[in-house]
C-alpha cells in the first residue's frame, strides 16, 4: 500500500471524513466572509522624499552641495533600489526607493538613522533635512466631494471639516484630510500710499505685530491660602482688535493699523481652485451651473484593514450625520470609493468563478453521469473553501489575482477526484463485490501517477514566486493559490472522494461503461493511430509536418503576427487629465484651459462627474504616488479627475473613451500651449511613464539640447507615442533685485530689511494667529499688498524704506530690478545627472515604439549630429552621450526575463522528478515533448483573438507546461502498464491512447470551459487565450505525438527487453 | 446537490444585481436663457494692461470673474482684477482680449446659461 492507499483506507469509512467536510465548509465560509478584499494585491514599495532647503542657492550649487553628497550617503544603505535627485532653486530633493517587499518601518528607521548620523556634514546655511515618507497606505480610499453653487469655498471647507470630524472617528480609518477651499484668515491689506503718508514701513508693522500677539503665563500670586495664576500679554481675538493696533507714532499721534491698511476677516487670496462638474451620467441633484466650487474630504484606511468594510462604514456614517451638518444648497457626492471598487471587482470574479464551476459541472454530468459528477461536484467547493481558508491564515487577501488563480486552477483541481472516481468505478464494474476494499485498491493503484501529475503542476507554478520587482507581489497570489489548491485537491481526492464513492457510486446494468464504450472518437483515433504505427514513412512525414508546424508558429513573432505587451490596459471607471502650462503661467490662465478641457469632457455620455484642481495636483492615487505627481504645485499645474459611469452599465470601455478624447484634447493642447496628458490607471504595477528615455552625458546643458532634439526628432515622429514630455523645463522670466550694497549701507538700511520687505510685499506674511476658540483650523493674520499694487516690476518702486535719520528712501534708490532667465532644475538618477524624455502609448504596445526608436537611433545620429549609445538593462556610461530605455520597457524585459527563468527552472524540475520516477533519462524527454506543442496553440490563438501576448499569457504557458506533462505522463504510464501485462509495443501504444482518450479530452475540456469566462478580461484574457488554445492544440497533438515518439524511441532503447517481454 | 455551488453563485449574482441597480442619471438641467447686453473687449496696446468694464465683474461663490460668451452661452472665467479706474477695471490674468463679456445683472446668470445678446 502506498501513501494514497493508506490515506484512503483510513478515511473511507471514518467519521473524520464527515468532520473534515464540515470543518472545510465552516472555515472556508468564515475565511470568505472575513478575509480583507481589495482590487489588486498590495505592493509594498517603501519610499521617501528627503527635502533639504538652502535658501538662495542656485540649482547648480544645490546639486553640488546637497544633492550629490546626499545621494552618495543614501545610496550606501542596504535595500535601496534607486535614488532620484532633483536640484531646484534653494531646494534639493532626493527621493529614495527601496526594493519591493522591504519592510516599510525598518526602511524608514534605517533612512532616518542614516541621515541623522551624517547631519554634521551638512553645509552651513542649510536647513534641517525633512524626511517625507511616501506611503501607499496613505492613499485615500474614499473621496467625498462637498460642493455648492451658492456657498463659497471657505464655507464649504468649514462643512467638510465638520463632516471629517465625524468620519474620522469611524473604525479602520487612517490619514484623512480636507483638500481644497480657502481657510479663514485676517487679511491685512497694506496701502503703500497711506504708509508713506504716516511714515510707516513694512518692517515696522511686522515688528509691532510680532511683539503684540503674545500671552505668557507669568507666574502665580499667593494670598489667603489661595493660589492665583497670572498671565501677561495681549491676545488678538478679532479683526477689529488687529485694526486697533498702534504700529507707529507719527508727529506725536499714534498710527493705528486700520489707518494704513484695510482689514477684513475672510478668505485669503486665491491660490488654488477646486471644482466639480457633472456629466450626462450623473445621478443626483444637479446645480444650475456647469461647474461649482468643491472641497473634498479624503480618507485613507489603516493597513491590513478590509477596504470594503471601512468604506461601507464611512459612507453609512456620512448618511447618518449628513442631515445635521450639511446645510441646504450643499451637494455631497462620494467620488472615489475604492472599497466599492474592490467589492465590485471581487464580486464580478466570484460570479465568473461560479459560472466556471457551473460549466464544469455540466461537463462532468455529460461525461461521467449524474452520480460520479455529483461526487466530484461536492469536492469543488470543498477545495475552493479550503484554499481560501489557508489563504486567510497565511495573511493573503481576496483580490482579483487570487480569484483568477482559483479560476485557473479550477480545470486542474477536478482532475484528481475524477481520476480516483473513474478508477473506483472501473473496479466496481469489473469486480464490485467488496466495495470498501476495491475502492481502496483503486485509489492505491492510481496513487503514484496522480501524485506525480499533481506535483508537476505545482512545480510549474512555484518558480513564479521568485519573480522580482513589483510584478512579483502583484502576481504573487498565483504561485500561492494554485499549488495550495492542487495539494488540497489531492488530499480531498484521497479522502472525501473515496468516502463518497463508496457510499453513492452505483453500477448500472453491469457497467454502462462510460470508459469502455468506444465511441466514434475512439474508433477514429484507433484508425489514424493504426496507420501511423504501421507505416514508418507516414510516421516520419507526420513528425516532419509537426516540426514544420512548430517552426512556422515560432516564426510568427518575427512576422509580427503575434505582438508582445507587458499588460493590456484595464477597463476602469476613472482616468485623470493632467495639465502643465508653461511655468510662470498665472492661475487664471491655467484655470481657463482647465475649463476648456472640462467642456470637452462634460459632453461624453458616460461621464458622471469630474473634479478639477487648479494650482495643485488632485487627490493622490496609487499610480500618481509612484509617478511623483503629488509633488507638483504651482499656478501652472492642474488636474481633472474624470469619474465614469460604472463599467457594468456602460457599453464603452474606458480605453475607448480615453482614446476618443485624445484627438480633441491634443487639439486643445496645441491651441493653448499646454502640456496635457490623459493618465489611465495601469492594469499592473505603475511606472513613472510608459516610455522613459534617460539621457546621460558629460555636459548637462548639452544634454538638455539633446533631449529636445530627441523629443522633436524621434519621439514626436514615432507612431502612437502620445503625451510626450521632458524634464528640461521652459525658459522662465524672473526678476532679480540687485541691492547696491554701498548705497544701502550709506542709507543705513540693512539688506535683511530689504529682503523681508520684499517677501511681505510679494508673498504676504503670516504674523501669528488670532485666538478664536471655536475655529477648527488656525486663523492666521496675513499681511499683504493687494494684487492691484503688485503687477509689474515698476510697482516694486513704490516700496520705500526709512533711514535712521527718518528720511524715506524708495527701493530704486538702493537697488535695481534686473530681468533674468530662471535657472532650471537638474535631475539625478542613481547619482548620475540625467534628463528624461517621456511618452505614453495611445493604443498599441510600447515594445514596438521603443524598438523602432532604438533602431532609428542605432542607424542615425540626432539632428544635431550626436550619436547616442543605447542601453536596456545595464548601467549607462557617462563619458559619452548615452540613452537608457526605462519605464514599461524595462519592466517588460524584467518580467519576461524572470518568467522565462521561472519557466526554465520549472521545466528542469519537472524533468528531474520524472527521471526519478521512470528511472530513465529518455522517457522523461518523451513525456516533456508535449511542452513545445503548446506553443502551436498559444501563438495562433493570440493572433486569432487579436490580442497581445502579455505577461499573463506567459503565465498561461508556464501553467500549460504542468498541464500537458500531466496528460502525456498518464499516457506513458498506461503504455508501460499494458506492456507489463505482456502486450506488444504497438498494441500497448494504441490501447493506451484509446483508453486515455476520454479522460484526457475531459481534462482538456474542463480547462478550456473553466477558463472561458476569463477571456473577456482585458488583463487576464492573455492567460485564458494561452490556456484555451494551448490546451486544445497540445491535447490533440499529444494524443498522437507522445505515443508515437515513445514508439519510435523505444525499440532501439530496449529492443531486447521488448523481445523478452513478448516472449514471456 | 450537484448544481448547488453554481446555483448559489447564480442566485448571489442575481441578488447583487437586483439590490444594487445602477441609478438612472438625472436629466440635465436646461438653464433658462437670459437676455443681457454684451461688450467686446479689445486687447491692450503693447505694454498696457487689459481692462474690462466694471459692470462685467462679479464674484461667484468667492471666485472673482466675468461671464464670457462662448458658443451662445455665458461661461464663467476666473479673472484676477487689478486697479479700478472710472468705469473700468484692470484684468491682470484670465483674459486675452477679444472676448465678448456679459454685462448687467449677473446674479441670475449661471455658468452655461444660453445667452441672447441685447443690443
Amino acid at each position: 500500500m502506498n501513501a494514497a492507499g493508506r490515506v484512503a483506507r483510513y478515511f473511507i469509512d471514518s467519521k473524520l471524513t464527515v468532520l473534515l467536510v464540515v470543518f472545510a465548509f465552516i472555515s472556508g465560509g468564515l475565511a470568505f466572509l472575513v478575509t480583507p478584499r481589495e482590487e489588486n494585491p498590495q505592493i509594498v514599495v517603501p519610499a521617501a522624499n528627503v527635502l533639504v532647503e538652502k535658501p538662495g542657492a542656485s540649482p547648480k550649487e544645490v546639486e553640488q552641495l546637497i544633492v550629490k553628497p546626499l545621494e552618495a550617503i543614501l545610496q550606501g544603505m542596504s535595500g535601496i533600489k534607486h535614488t532620484y535627485g532633483m536640484a531646484l532653486d534653494s531646494l534639493g530633493v532626493v527621493s529614495v526607493q527601496f526594493d519591493v517587499g522591504e519592510d516599510k518601518e525598518d526602511s524608514l528607521v534605517k533612512l532616518y538613522d542614516r541621515i541623522m548620523s551624517n547631519l554634521d556634514r551638512i553645509p552651513p546655511g542649510t536647513n534641517q533635512p525633512l524626511v517625507k515618507p511616501v506611503d501607499v497606505d496613505d492613499v485615500p480610499i474614499l473621496v467625498i466631494s462637498v460642493s455648492s453653487a451658492t456657498h463659497d469655498d471657505m464655507a464649504l471647507r468649514r462643512v467638510a471639516n465638520d463632516l471629517l470630524e465625524h468620519l474620522r472617528r469611524v473604525e479602520g480609518t487612517s490619514a484623512s484630510f480636507v483638500h481644497g477651499g480657502r481657510r479663514r484668515q485676517i487679511n491685512v491689506h497694506l496701502d503703500l500710499e497711506r504708509m508713506r503718508k504716516f511714515n510707516v514701513t513694512l518692517v515696522d508693522v511686522r515688528r509691532v505685530l510680532q511683539a503684540t500677539n503674545v500671552d505668557i503665563p507669568a507666574g502665580t500670586l499667593v494670598s489667603n491660602n489661595l493660589l492665583a495664576k497670572v498671565r501677561s500679554g495681549a491676545f488678538l481675538r478679532t479683526a477689529e482688535e488687529v485694526g486697533e493696533l498702534v504700529v507707529a507714532v507719527d508727529r506725536h499721534q499714534p498710527v493705528y493699523l486700520r489707518q494704513i491698511a484695510d482689514i477684513s476677516d475672510g478668505a485669503g487670496e486665491i491660490e488654488r481652485v477646486h471644482r466639480i462638474g457633472f456629466g450626462p451620467a450623473y445621478a443626483g441633484v444637479r446645480p444650475l451651473d456647469y461647474e461649482v466650487p468643491a472641497v473634498s474630504i479624503a480618507i485613507a484606511k489603516r493597513p491590513g484593514v478590509n477596504a470594503v468594510a471601512v468604506s461601507d462604514r464611512v459612507v453609512r456614517e456620512l448618511e447618518r450625520v449628513r442631515a445635521d451638518i450639511v446645510p441646504d444648497g450643499v451637494i455631497v457626492n462620494v467620488t472615489r470609493n475604492d472599497g466599492a471598487r474592490a467589492r465590485d471587482a471581487v464580486n464580478t470574479l466570484m460570479e465568473h468563478l461560479a459560472i466556471a464551476v457551473g460549466t464544469i459541472i455540466l461537463l462532468l454530468v455529460v461525461f461521467l453521469g449524474w452520480r460520479a459528477a455529483g461526487i466530484v461536484t461536492i469536492t469543488i467547493p470543498l477545495i475552493l473553501f479550503m484554499t481560501l481558508a489557508i489563504g486567510y491564515v497565511s495573511g493573503q487577501s481576496i483580490n482579483r489575482i487570487t480569484l483568477f488563480a482559483l479560476i485557473l486552477s479550477l480545470g486542474l483541481l477536478v482532475d484528481d477526484s475524477i481520476v480516483v472516481i473513474e478508477n473506483i468505478y472501473r473496479h466496481y464494474s469489473q469486480r464490485g463485490v467488496e466495495r470498501l476494499k476495491e475502492a481502496v485498491i483503486a485509489v492505491n493503484e492510481i496513487g503514484k501517477p496522480t501524485n506525480l501529475a499533481t506535483f508537476t503542476v505545482i512545480l510549474a507554478f512555484l518558480p513564479m514566486l521568485w519573480v522580482t520587482g513589483m510584478m512579483g507581489p502583484y502576481m504573487g497570489p498565483i504561485p500561492f493559490n494554485v499549488p495550495v489548491a492542487m495539494i488540497t485537491s489531492l488530499a480531498i481526492a484521497y479522502t472525501v472522494a473515496p468516502w463518497a464513492a463508496y457510499r453513492w457510486l452505483k453500477i448500472k446494468g453491469g457497467g454502462h461503461g462510460h470508459e469502455h464504450k468506444s465511441g466514434w472518437l475512439e474508433r477514429g483515433y484507433a484508425v489514424v493511430m493504426g496507420v501511423l504505427l504501421r507505416n514508418g514513412i507516414v510516421r516520419a512525414m507526420f513528425f516532419l509536418a509537426i516540426l514544420a508546424l512548430l517552426g512556422a508558429v515560432l516564426a510568427m513573432p518575427v512576422f509580427d503576427l503575434v505582438r508582445f505587451k507587458m499588460l493590456p490596459k484595464n477597463n476602469t471607471n476613472t482616468f485623470n487629465v493632467t495639465i502643465d502650462m508653461p511655468e510662470g503661467t498665472a492661475l487664471e490662465e491655467t484655470d481657463r484651459v482647465a475649463r476648456l478641457i472640462a467642456d470637452a469632457l462634460r459632453r461624453h455620455e458616460d461621464v458622471e462627474t469630474y473634479e478639477t484642481t487648479v494650482g495643485q495636483s488632485g487627490i493622490i492615487d496609487f499610480n500618481g504616488m509612484l509617478r511623483g505627481s503629488g509633488l507638483k504645485q504651482g499656478s501652472h499645474v492642474a488636474e481633472v479627475r474624470v469619474n465614469l459611469r460604472n463599467k457594468h452599465v456602460r457599453p464603452q470601455s474606458s480605453i475607448d473613451i480615453v482614446q476618443a478624447f485624445r484627438a480633441p484634447i491634443a487639439d486643445l493642447a496645441r491651441r493653448t500651449g499646454a502640456n496635457i496628458k490623459l493618465v489611465e490607471d495601469p492594469p499592473g504595477p505603475p511606472v513613472r511613464a510608459t516610455i522613459i528615455a534617460e539621457l546621460y552625458g558629460p555636459d548637462y546643458d548639452q544634454l538638455r539640447r539633446i533631449a529636445e532634439e530627441l523629443r522633436a526628432g524621434v519621439f514626436e515622429k514615432t507612431y502612437d507615442v502620445v503625451d510626450i514630455d521632458d524634464s528640461v523645463g521652459e525658459e522662465v522670466r524672473e526678476f532679480k533685485i540687485v541691492v547696491n550694497r554701498e548705497k544701502a549701507a550709506l542709507a543705513g538700511i540693512p539688506p535683511v530689511d530689504i529682503a523681508q520687505t520684499l517677501r511681505t510685499f510679494l508673498d504676504g506674511y503670516d504674523v501669528g494667529t488670532v485666538h478664536m476658540e471655536f475655529e477648527k483650523e488656525p486663523v492666521p493674520i496675513r499681511f499683504r499688498i493687494p494684487i492691484s499694487d503688485r503687477r509689474t516690476p515698476a510697482d516694486l518702486n513704490r516700496i520705500f524704506f526709512i533711514t535712521p535719520q527718518g528720511r524715506q528712501v524708495p527701493l530704486n534708490r538702493i537697488a535695481e530690478v534686473v530681468e533674468i532667465t530662471a535657472p532650471k532644475i537638474i535631475h539625478h538618477k542613481d547619482q548620475r545627472p540625467v534628463v528624461y524624455v517621456t511618452g505614453e502609448l495611445a493604443s498599441t504596445s510600447q515594445v514596438y515604439a521603443v524598438l523602432n526608436m532604438w533602431k532609428y537611433l542605432s542607424d542615425n545620429p540626432l539632428p544635431g549630429g550626436v550619436r547616442l549609445d543605447q542601453y536596456f538593462m545595464s548601467d549607462p556610461g557617462t563619458s559619452s552621450w548615452s540613452l537608457r530605455w526605462d519605464g514599461e520597457m524595462r519592466l517588460t524585459l524584467d518580467v519576461f526575463r524572470d518568467l522565462g527563468a521561472a519557466f526554465g527552472v520549472a521545466v528542469l524540475l519537472i524533468y528531474l522528478i520524472l527521471v526519478g520516477y521512470y528511472r530513465s533519462f529518455v522517457i522523461p524527454l518523451v513525456v516533456m515533448g508535449a511542452i513545445p506543442l503548446t506553443i502551436v496553440g498559444v501563438f495562433p490563438g493570440h493572433t486569432l483573438m487579436g490580442q497581445y501576448f502579455t505577461a499573463t499569457s506567459m503565465i498561461g504557458v508556464i501553467a500549460l507546461a504542468g498541464i500537458v506533462v500531466r496528460n502525456s505522463l498518464l499516457l506513458i504510464d498506461f503504455i508501460l502498464e499494458y506492456r507489463k501485462q505482456g502486450h506488444d509495443l504497438d498494441k500497448a501504444v494504441l490501447q493506451a491512447g484509446v483508453t486515455r482518450l476520454r479522460p484526457i479530452t475531459l481534462t482538456a475540456l474542463a480547462i478550456i470551459l473553466g477558463t472561458l469566462v476569463m477571456i473577456v478580461d482585458p488583463v487576464f484574457g492573455g492567460l485564458a487565450i494561452a490556456l484555451i488554445f494551448g490546451t486544445f492544440a497540445s491535447t490533440v497533438l499529444t494524443l498522437f505525438v507522445i505515443p508515437l515518439l515513445y514508439f519510435s524511441v523505444q525499440p532501439r532503447a530496449r529492443s531486447g527487453e521488448v523481445a523478452a517481454a513478448s516472449k514471456a | 446537490m450537484r448544481s448547488t455551488p453554481g446555483g448559489i453563485g447564480a442566485v448571489c449574482c442575481a441578488l447583487l444585481v437586483a439590490c444594487h441597480p445602477a441609478p438612472e442619471p438625472t436629466p440635465e438641467v436646461e438653464l433658462p436663457p437670459v437676455e443681457r447686453a454684451t461688450v467686446e473687449i479689445t486687447p491692450p496696446a503693447a505694454g498696457g494692461i487689459l481692462s474690462v468694464p466694471k459692470a462685467a465683474k462679479l464674484t461667484r461663490a468667492g471666485v472673482p470673474g466675468v461671464f464670457v460668451v462662448r458658443e451662445g452661452r455665458a461661461r464663467f472665467h476666473m479673472v484676477k482684477f487689478g486697479r479700478a479706474a472710472g468705469k473700468r477695471i484692470e484684468a491682470l490674468s484670465g483674459l486675452h482680449g477679444g472676448e465678448t463679456l456679459v454685462i448687467g445683472d449677473l446674479e441670475t446668470v449661471h455658468d452655461g446659461s444660453p445667452l441672447r445678446p441685447l443690443e
